[in-house]
């Protein structure tokens, strides 16, 4: 495939616990195309951040991941990131592949001014000559991402920041090697609603802006909605359907989406009660013989119990984990 | 992804002691020396104050395990007789220590204000002497016995305990259920028995077990310098400062009281660690 | 809906200090009126007051000034002994199902804790009887009893944080962002729960969150708040149909919109700086 820049291929990960593997991501195939945003949606425990996370090698020591992660430069050459050792791998951070966190607070250190933490990847990378150069370019960048007075706030400390302006500066930290792809685990989670709308349509912009491709986490449907092209629905490990983002909201087929979607009080409709997906999301490490999702469904027949469904074509780029997706479309 | 939260039932704690070795083998290692203390006058042919001059200072063998002393004493007997009076004051001095600075920690924790300010400056006082020093006034004062060792110990140890304990407190109190508990109308004793102490437990536990070791090297030490056990009573610190004048004739005389001192202290040491990983109190207050 | 007020706020001001002998007013002189029957949002961003104002009104905090008035009694001047009937009638459903409830107490206790304080049940055997009945009354098994929180998921966490609220037969429930920290098919178990609640019970409630579309479902009035003042009150329908305030229009205008399911609010160009 020619403009593909990422794919996951059959990508597992495991976590050990107690003497227990305990599959978090299970058999899962990801395409992400260059230029496009791709959301991946699902509850707590679902696996998105384990998905995306193992794409850095970012996973805690106790993990065991399989399958590949195939990794297609821009000169041709397709490298399987799981294969990758540790050092190879962090060079590809930074100029190859940026990532933004859910907390803010947290992933950016409290002792150093929040100008020189952006100019360190820079530097670390060796994309500069010097300090004065990387300084230059990242009060540039700063200004870019909606800080006012780049030049001052280069030498503000992170506490000294509202919890969207260090969003702000952690996108500048994760786009100013101009990577091919942006990683954003939950990145509006943490934000009130107008900071997060500034902070989405700032991703878009970056995106558009510097021809990245991004991985959107979140549980958030609005968030997806807003702003991916494309959208895998993940549970319990599982993708259990894909599609263009438009096409998923006017044509959600798995059950699960479905529930998910209904769940959502909506402004504008003033129902009695809400739709609900009876139940709770199972704990971890509770394997199901068939359809992981039979439990909760509604819709569920005799061989979900028994068979995983396969991935079904439904047309239009829309695919579907379900036995009984056809028997479902309203 | 969700954080696996550690389970603190009595049973499950109970399971992950059984499972840990660190755990198990120092524990195992406690009760035997518990048992050969607590069973010493059925274990022994000896009696630890009986004096036979004629089988002065003699090698190990002959019918006596550790040889004999200065006043041809047992030493194998006498040790597990001195191993009673260390671990009795490895034991109660601590376990009034840490009530003491539970409740000072607690009190200071809950009502804050002038108490908490009060409470705390005390314990800084008694933090800020040496604890050898402190310990060696009052034995000098009060005159060097069981009872004196005790009191002294227990000066030196409750400071340190009730500062940790007021921050783990502060800490619970941060919780919502705290404010529930508030918020249906729970007084305030109610509040520090059902809902901080139970959640203080597992501190308290490891605190104890941590401050056993120390309490056991002081005595030592102070027995040693001849301030804390007098004879005829025997101890361990003892038995190694008597033995002090023979060393070069008869070293296992000190060596054996010694080696008894360091498989106490260490075991409690590695129980104290290994619980403290079990039970994962807040690791920032220890 | 009976148009009898059962809790007002009148001119209320709470100001924490900041160190270097400022202070942060976190509540600015708001009055509010609360009915019987209906269930009252605060919504604000982070950070807007409307938690404290909640504490303030609930007299989990004392006020600078201002007086706070539940069922025509001025509770503002009452203090402890004086207040405990008051508490009684008000309860409080927390934000972190993992942290509201004691990890060292089983479910039974934990729910049947208020009824103890309060000397409710004659015997053990009437506890368990009342404790039961709350359980089924938020959907939960009596085989949990015996369990412990840790035992549970997020959702159940919050039924059992629901069951303990309710167990003093309160007038007032105040939730605070009691369903924000619960995943989306959780939430929306929850909403349907209270709102079940509210009307089988004919709870009041004060309903305090930052997620609009939520306060949405389940309002019948709205205070939209403001770095520590109310900007705007009004009926849910009137504030998210024609708001008027731009504060108001700003935040309606930032939520994520969810294509193709019939979000259709027109926000006007409400736009600000931030």
């Amino acid at each position: 495939m020619k403009d593909t820049l990422l794919e996951l291929k059959d990508l597992t990960v495991s976590v050990r616990q107690e003497k227990k593997e305990i599959p978090i991501v299970k058999g899962v195939d990801i395409v992400i195309p260059k230029g496009q945003i791709v959301g991946l949606v699902g509850e707590s425990g679902c696996g998105k951040s384990m998905t995306a996370r193992s794409i850095m090698g970012l996973l805690p020591p106790s993990a065991g991941v399989s399958g590949q992660i195939l990794w297609h430069d821009t000169d041709g050459t397709v490298t399987d990131l799981t294969g990758l050792r540790e050092n190879k791998l962090r060079k590809m951070c930074g100029p190859k592949i940026g990532m933004i966190f859910q907390e803010p607070m947290t992933s950016l250190n409290p002792m150093m001014r929040i100008g020189d933490q952006v100019a360190e990847v820079l530097l670390i990378h060796k994309l500069v000559k010097n300090r004065a150069e990387a300084a230059e370019k990242v009060i540039r960048l700063l200004g870019e991402v909606g800080i006012s007075d780049p030049g001052l706030r280069y030498r503000s400390y992170p506490h000294e920041l509202s919890g969207g302006m260090r969003q702000r500066v952690m996108i500048a930290m994760a786009v100013i090697c101009e990577p091919d792809l942006l990683i954003a685990d939950e990145p509006t989670t943490a934000l009130d609603v107008t900071v997060e709308a500034q902070i989405l349509k700032l991703i878009r912009r970056m995106c558009g802006s510097y021809h990245m491709s991004a991985i959107m986490i979140t549980h958030n449907m609005g968030v997806v909605s807003e702003i991916c092209d494309s959208v895998y629905v993940m549970y319990m490990g599982r993708i259990m359907e894909r599609a263009a983002v438009s096409q998923l909201f006017e044509r959600p087929l798995h059950p699960y989406t479905k529930g998910l979607l209904s769940s959502i009080p909506r402004i504008g409709a003033n129902p009695e009660y809400l739709e609900t997906i009876p139940g709770n999301i199972p704990e971890l490490g509770k394997e199901a013989v068939g359809c992981d999702f039979c439990i909760r469904c509604s819709e569920d027949e005799h061989r979900c119990f028994f068979e995983h469904p396969q991935e079904e074509d439904a047309g239009e780029g829309h695919f579907v984990s379900c036995f009984s997706w056809k028997r479902g479309e309203r | 992804m969700k954080k696996t939260q550690k389970q603190n039932t009595g049973s499950d704690i109970l399971r992950r002691i059984l499972h840990n070795k660190t755990a198990m083998i120092s524990g195992i290692i406690i009760l035997i020396i518990i048992a050969l203390a607590v069973l010493a006058p059925i274990l022994s042919d000896y009696d630890e104050t009986s004096q036979d001059l004629l089988k002065r200072l003699m090698p190990p063998g002959n019918g006596h395990i550790f040889g004999t002393d200065e006043l041809g004493r047992d030493v194998f007997t006498r040790i597990f007789y001195g191993t009673r009076v260390s671990l009795m004051i490895a034991l109660i001095p601590t376990a009034l220590a840490v009530i003491l600075g539970a409740v000072a920690g607690i009190c200071a924790a809950q009502f804050r204000g002038a108490a908490d300010f009060i409470i705390m400056r005390i314990a800084d006082v008694m933090l800020a002497i040496p604890g050898m020093l402190l310990a060696m006034v009052v034995l000098y004062t009060l005159g060097g016995s069981l009872a004196s060792v005790i009191i002294s110990l227990v000066l030196v140890e409750w400071g340190g305990i009730a500062v940790v304990v007021r921050t783990a407190t502060l800490e619970i109190r941060e919780c919502e259920f705290i404010e529930a508990a508030v918020s249906t109308g729970a007084g305030r004793l109610r509040v520090i028995i059902r809902h901080i102490l139970p959640n203080l437990v597992p501190t308290l536990i490891v605190l104890f077990t941590l401050n056993i070791p120390s309490s056991i090297l002081s005595e030592s030490a102070l027995s040693f310098l001849g301030i804390g056990i007098q004879p005829p009573q025997v101890s361990l610190g003892l038995m190694v400062g008597v033995s002090r004048q023979y060393l070069f004739q008869s070293p296992h005389l000190a060596l054996a009281p010694a080696c008894m001192i360091m498989i106490l202290v260490l075991s409690f040491n590695f129980l104290g660690d290994a619980l403290r990983d079990i039970l994962d109190p807040d690791r920032r207050t220890l | 809906m009976s148009e009898q007020i059962l809790l007002s706020a009148d001119k209320v001001t709470k100001s924490f200090p900041l160190g270097n002998r400022k202070r942060h007013i976190a509540v600015n002189n708001v009055s509010l009126e609360m009915y019987r029957g209906e269930t009252l949002a605060l919504v604000g961003e982070s950070g807007c007051g409307k938690s404290t104002l909640a504490k303030l009104l609930m007299r989990l905090t004392d006020a600078d000034s201002g007086r706070v008035f539940f069922d025509g009694t001025d509770i503002s001047a009452l203090s402890g002994r004086a207040l405990r009937p008051y508490r009684r009638k008000m309860q409080m459903v927390f934000q972190d199902p993992a942290s509201s409830l004691n990890p060292r107490m089983n479910i039974r206790d934990i729910i049947a804790e208020p009824l103890e304080v309060w000397h409710i049940c004659k015997s053990r055997k009437e506890t368990d009887e009342r404790v039961k009945e709350l359980l089924d009354l938020v959907e939960l098994k009596e085989s949990y009893l015996s369990r412990f929180p840790h035992q549970f998921s997020g959702g159940q966490k919050q039924r059992i944080g629901i069951a303990r609220a309710l167990a003093l037969n309160p007038d007032l429930l105040v939730c605070d962002e009691s369903v924000s920290a619960l995943d989306v098919s959780v939430q929306a178990q929850i909403l349907n729960l209270l709102k079940r609640l509210k009307k089988d019970l004919g709870l009041s409630c004060l309903f305090i969150s930052h997620d609009l579309s939520v306060v949405n479902f389940i309002a019948d009035r709205v205070c939209v708040m403001r770095a520590g003042e109310i900007c705007e009150t009004g009926d849910v329908s009137a504030i998210y149909s024609s708001p008027t305030h731009d504060y108001t229009k700003y935040l309606l205008s930032s939520i994520p919109r969810t294509r193709g399911m019939g979000n259709q609010v027109d926000p006007g160009d409400g736009v600000m700086g931030s």
